[in-house]
């Protein structure tokens, strides 16, 4: 019986374990919700050369289809380049009113990509993009939303032939946009940690209450 | 060979399920395309190539009278300026600002920039 009523309160003890969230606030957000949205280019720590570029065709729609007012992707990319701003380096150094004072955006979007990776396996290839999102208010200079997603996507033959062929073609060419646009959706779209609704979305100061602790 | 192929197609609705969840605010036609040409192609035919996606985009948000997504117009008007159709970009612009406010000190600063340069 004793015995029985350690495994109990073993097994409940791990359960509350599991069951805790990490908890996000979003108090600053609230106070100052931000009606547009400067995406800066990606950050890349990954080795694919390509991925900042690839990534940020796939940022703008579903940002403004959460409701808020996002930048035009290449006059922003260019009108950073004509700052001086080009460079990764240069970029992440830069005071965030420089942002407020070109563009009068009200919170700059950071994006580093952390994978972007094609692994082939004995009998499957799988790709996975990961990449961490931090969005900064202009005005406060603090970080009001900051979050980390990865996506993954195993695909593997039945037979050896049969995926050896698709090894053979992923090699040449894996499209990494659809996971890029997944990391994107799901990071936004997370219960209790995604984005609130923006300016644009119906759902505008009226979902704070799925944020709450 | 469906037997084979339902894996694809489960697969298929999964990935499409978010995206049903609500429907989209914007219009968006060939947007994300342009961009994906634009960013990965730099000769002059892809350039064109880019011009007619957004062109024929904007032309079915205006028809449908659809809501176009934050910053087509001022994309489209910023490639019509590259090509030296400067009063077409500068229309363009102007139609970002009115759809979206939140713009306007943005393209504001970037139409007198252009003047300027018309001016010297």
């Amino acid at each position: 019986m004793r015995l029985q009523l350690i495994f109990l309160s073993g097994a409940i003890f791990l359960l509350q374990g599991c069951m805790t969230q990490p908890e996000y606030h979003y108090s600053k957000f609230f106070e100052n919700h931000p009606r547009s949205v400067l995406v800066i280019p990606p950050f890349n720590e990954s080795t694919a050369v390509d991925a900042p570029i690839l990534f940020n065709t796939t940022v703008s729609m579903p940002f403004s289809e959460k409701g808020y007012y996002v930048f035009p992707v290449f006059l922003t990319k260019d009108v950073l380049m004509d700052m001086g701003l080009s460079d990764e380096g240069v970029l992440k150094e830069a005071p965030i009113q420089r942002f407020k004072d070109v563009f009068g955006a009200d919170a700059v979007l950071y994006i580093t990509i952390k994978q972007w990776v094609t692994t082939y396996l004995a009998i499957s290839s799988s790709v996975t993009v990961e990449a961490k999102y931090k969005l900064v208010d202009t005005n406060t200079e603090e970080t009001i939303w900051e979050r980390t997603e990865e996506v993954f996507h195993q695909s593997g033959g039945s037979s050896l032939l049969e995926m050896a062929v698709s090894a053979a073609i992923n090699a040449m060419f894996t499209d990494y946009r659809p996971l890029a646009r997944r990391t994107n959706l799901q990071v936004l779209s997370k219960p209790g940690a995604g984005l609130p609704a923006g300016p644009y979305h119906q759902d505008y100061k009226k979902d704070y209450s799925n944020f709450m602790p | 060979m469906i037997a084979k192929r339902w894996k694809e197609l489960v697969l298929l609705f999964l990935f499409m399920l978010p995206a049903c969840a609500q429907p989209p605010i914007f219009h968006w036609g060939e947007y994300e395309d342009s961009l994906y040409l634009r960013a990965t192609d730099t000769s002059e035919e892809a350039q064109a190539e880019a011009l007619k996606m957004l062109e024929s985009t904007i032309r079915e948000a205006e028809e449908n009278n659809s809501r176009l997504g934050p910053g087509v117009y001022a994309d489209y008007g910023y490639l019509l300026f590259k090509q030296g159709r400067t009063q077409e970009a500068l229309l363009n612009f102007k139609k970002e600002t009115d759809l979206y406010p939140e713009s306007k000190y943005f393209m504001d600063s970037v139409v007198s920039r252009i003047r300027d340069r018309e001016k010297s």
